[in-house]
């Protein structure tokens, strides 16, 4: 049988190929069956990511706004649409001319070790990016179309790029008359775009099997396990792991047996009701054969060192975070750690690539040790990273030893908090006196480290919030990456939804799929919208999500620094010494751009305003007049007595302005190390270590 | 590769003797112990290691009655040896947990002999004999479910201990 393997973008700049798709390949070559692979993601990219595209797409924004501007008496929907592409204007279309040379960038190693130009041109390319999923009113980043609507007519104007790729990628797919298309959703995102690819395909080829499966496929936003109505597109859904199953499946339809008999399947049976067999998970590891990058075109990723991506276990084995989806938390599953080292082998001689991520849920420290040992043992070249968590192996010398000496130059670890009050809540059972210890160990075996974490969870204080934000920015000598995932967000499928009584808290949803939650007393959880900010635009997750850290965790602590959120954005005020905070000076942050427009959709009386574009989030801001003064005068750097004197504020309107602006990373402070100080709280562990 | 074991015995009573046969593979042991029962479990919390005695020897134990292969695997991270105690136990803590989704039993099952074939630790399966008369006072679906434990845990072992036949 032909399969067509797609995997849908998912709102990543396509840097690294998910692992599912040389995972399937792998079984299905073993089965016999031929495969193409298309990374849609990555496909997308290659053909709309062109300087001369966006700048044509930038002028066609610019004149359907000038042509809204002009309408006398504008109704809702166009103000709407007015201001969303005033947001998206408000990135300077200057940005655009670097694009060609920022993907050249991003496969230059000397460049792109160079923070200076990485900060730039990295921001260049996510912004634009950005756009290119944005321009049309259905584009992903606008708010995107959930539940059935995903399927509806598209919104007619300006171009819809992906979908335009989609149209062509769809024909390219066809003409090589595949018997089955199955796309692969690793992430929640990706769903949204594979719908979109199967409607393309159904309206093509109705007679051609269309099967959407993946780890995200039990969706709040599109339930295609459970809604009939997502049956229009697909023909099937597999629910679970496709390893064993899907060959089967594939072999089904090869035999013109029912396919309806394969595990792991749902469908649209006659009756209208969704028909299902029961699901097994892969019950050994051990008879999967490694994946087979064959069927990617490597030399379209961007990164400087292509990167593997492999997978030593399924499930965690911890299983106990009250966040975390069911999917996670059960049947925790290993691969033989030699296994994966044959993997990893296997790999570098079929692509020349020795830069892995291990991209486990939770990859045991075991595990990772044998890795290293093996590694070291068959003299091998590799370098990888993994993701874990702050477990007691790691306080141990020994291990971080072993595993530098194998190849190891990054661990991630889901650190969730720095309260251990608010760990406990998560149930989360790590110890922040290990953490300490562990990072100790880490630097001086030049393994580096990241963390990710996130605020708001039910029962968290403002102040733990700051907490955890301090404990990591108070360690970043020892802290490469600060993954700030944002703020929570309830899932249906974890233990914290399970007993919402035990956590005092009433889940409801908030708008179509979109869960929240407040607390039983009546009270609403407090507002994360300006931490969320702050900690945004001064954490790296985006450098995290786009494989940055393995590359750039072989350089100096110095050229580490300057591409984090925080050397980039600089300290909050509460940060900031009182006693030198009115002698220091503010000034405007370089990724900050501001512009003007004419016509304000959101006024009556219809006089101008601004929007500030931050480059290094995306993020878009508006502007009063005043927000527009500061940002002017703060051009040259100021205190906030001569802000005052410059603009003619009050000194409480300058310091609210101020505060504003630095936590969203508009404005930074000058301010020297020994005078940033940060919770004592938060300095808890290392002072416990050191008594220790 | 790793050594592990299946101890069929009175888990109370013959704690000394797996001490000491856990003991044979180094210095560090660690404990699954399935003895709370899950609805007790938010009230022990996280899942961090305790020091416990077990049959006069310090153990690293985790409580841990449902996802014990998952508990294997944390503890086999630092550990020589890993005592599970005991399969009838956690075969009746299962199916009262799963009563309504049993397809999770066969799944847990299938977690411990991954963790016990991947070589980490030496296991040492703690279990009562399931020949006639002789079983634990199970539950029938519990004991099904030990039947099962034994059949698929069984083949990862390299060696049967039986104290029950030398107690007798």
């Amino acid at each position: 049988m032909r399969v067509a393997l797609i995997h849908p973008p998912d709102a990543i700049i396509p840097i690294v190929p998910c692992s599912s798709i040389p995972v399937l390949t792998a079984v299905l070559h073993a089965a016999g069956h031929t495969v193409k692979a298309y990374d849609a993601g990555q496909i997308v990219a290659r053909e709309t990511l062109q300087t001369d595209k966006v700048e044509h797409w930038y002028d066609l924004m610019e004149a359907a706004a000038a042509d809204l501007e002009a309408v006398g008496s504008r109704d809702a929907e166009q103000n709407a649409e007015l201001r969303r592409l005033q947001r998206l204007l408000a990135m300077p279309r200057s940005m655009i001319t670097e694009l060609d040379d920022a993907i050249a960038m991003m496969r230059d190693m000397d460049r792109f070790s160079n923070p200076a130009i990485f900060n730039r041109k990295f921001d260049v390319l996510r912004a634009c990016f950005q756009l290119v999923y944005s321009l049309n009113p259905d584009g992903y980043f606008n708010m995107r179309r959930v539940g059935h609507d995903v399927l509806g007519s598209p919104t007619p104007g300006l171009p819809d790029p992906p979908m335009e790729v989609f149209e062509r990628l769809v024909d390219r797919i066809l003409a090589d008359r595949p018997d089955i298309v199955g796309l692969t959703v690793p992430f929640d995102s990706a769903i949204f775009f594979a719908l979109k690819i199967a409607q393309m395909v159904k309206a093509r080829a109705p007679h051609v099997v269309v099967i959407m499966g993946g780890s995200a496929i039990e969706s709040n936003s599109y339930p295609v396990m459970t809604d009939p109505f997502y049956f229009t597109v697909l023909d099937y859904v597999m629910i679970g792991e496709g390893e064993v199953q899907f060959p089967r499946f594939v072999d089904a339809i090869a035999s013109g047996s029912d396919p309806r008999e394969v595990n792991n399947l749902r469908w649209l049976a006659e009756d209208g009701t969704i028909g299902k067999t029961e699901m097994l998970l892969v019950t050994d590891l051990n008879a999967v054969p490694a994946p087979d990058f064959s069927a990617l075109d490597y030399d379209n990723y961007m990164l400087p060192n292509s990167l593997g991506t492999l997978q030593t276990s399924r499930g965690c084995y911890y299983g106990k975070c009250t966040f975390c989806s069911e999917l996670f938390r059960k049947g925790f599953r290993i691969r033989r750690p030699d296994l994966v080292v044959d993997d990893m082998v296997a790999i570098y001689e079929q692509t020349g690539i020795r830069h892995f991520h291990v991209w486990d849920s939770l990859a045991p420290p075991k595990t990772l040790k044998k890795i290293a040992l093996e590694v070291k043992a068959r003299n091998l070249p590799f370098v990888w990273m993994a993701e874990t968590k702050f477990e007691r192996p790691y306080r141990e010398e020994e291990t971080i030893r072993i595993l530098a000496e194998g190849g190891c130059r990054f661990l991630q670890f889901g650190f969730e908090s720095g309260s251990s009050r608010v760990l406990d809540l998560i149930d989360k059972g790590n110890d922040l006196d290990d953490v300490d210890q562990t990072l100790a160990h880490m630097k001086k075996y030049g393994i580096r480290a990241g963390v990710t974490w996130f605020i708001g969870f039910p029962g968290e204080t403002e102040h733990e919030a700051d907490v955890s934000y301090d404990f990591i920015a108070s360690r970043r000598d020892r802290l490469m990456f600060s993954g700030y995932a944002r703020a929570f967000s309830l899932g249906t499928d974890t233990i914290l939804y399970e007993q919402q009584e035990r956590f005092g808290i009433e889940a409801f949803m908030k708008s179509e799929g979109v869960l929240d939650f407040r607390y039983r007393d009546g009270t609403e959880h407090w507002d994360t919208e300006e931490r969320n900010h702050a900690f945004w635009v001064r954490g790296d997750f985006y450098l995290i999500m786009n494989s940055i850290h393995l590359h750039y965790s072989t350089l100096s602590q110095e050229a580490i620094m300057a591409v984090t959120g925080q050397e980039r954005c600089g300290p909050l005020i509460r940060h900031i010494n009182p006693d030198v905070l009115e002698r220091t000076p503010f000034v405007r942050t370089p990724e900050v751009s501001v512009r003007h427009f004419r016509v304000n959709p959101q006024s009556a009386a219809g006089e101008g305003y601004a929007i500030a574009f931050h480059s290094l989030t995306g993020f878009s801001f508006d502007l009063d007049a005043d927000g527009v003064r500061l940002l002017e005068v703060l051009d040259t750097p100021r205190t906030y007595a001569q802000i005052v004197t410059a603009t003619g504020f009050a000194p409480e309107r300058i310091h609210r302005l101020v505060d504003l602006a630095v936590n969203r990373g508009m404005v930074r402070a000058i301010v020297e190390v020994h005078d940033i100080h940060y919770l004592p709280e938060a300095d808890l562990a290392a002072k416990v270590l050191a008594s220790s | 590769m790793s050594n592990n074991l299946l101890v069929l015995c009175d888990p109370d009573r013959d704690q000394v003797e797996i001490a000491r046969i856990a003991a044979r593979s180094g210095a560090t042991i660690g404990l699954v112990s399935t003895a709370v029962r899950p609805q007790d479990m938010p009230a022990v919390g996280c899942r961090v290691e305790e020091v416990r005695d077990y049959g006069g020897v310090s153990v690293q134990a985790l409580d841990e009655p449902l996802i014990a292969g998952a508990a294997l695997a944390q503890l086999s991270s630092f550990t020589d040896a890993v005592i599970v105690h005991h399969l009838g136990q956690w075969a009746e803590r299962l199916t009262a947990h799963h009563i309504e989704s049993p397809e999770r039993l066969d799944l847990e099952l299938i977690s411990m002999g991954s963790v016990m074939n991947a070589g980490l630790t030496d296991v040492i399966l703690v279990s009562t004999p399931m020949e006639e008369g002789r079983s634990a006072p199970l539950g029938a679906a519990a004991e099904q479910l030990h039947r099962r434990m034994l059949e698929i845990l069984g083949p990862y072992c390299a060696e049967v201990i039986d104290l029950s036949r030398a107690a007798r």
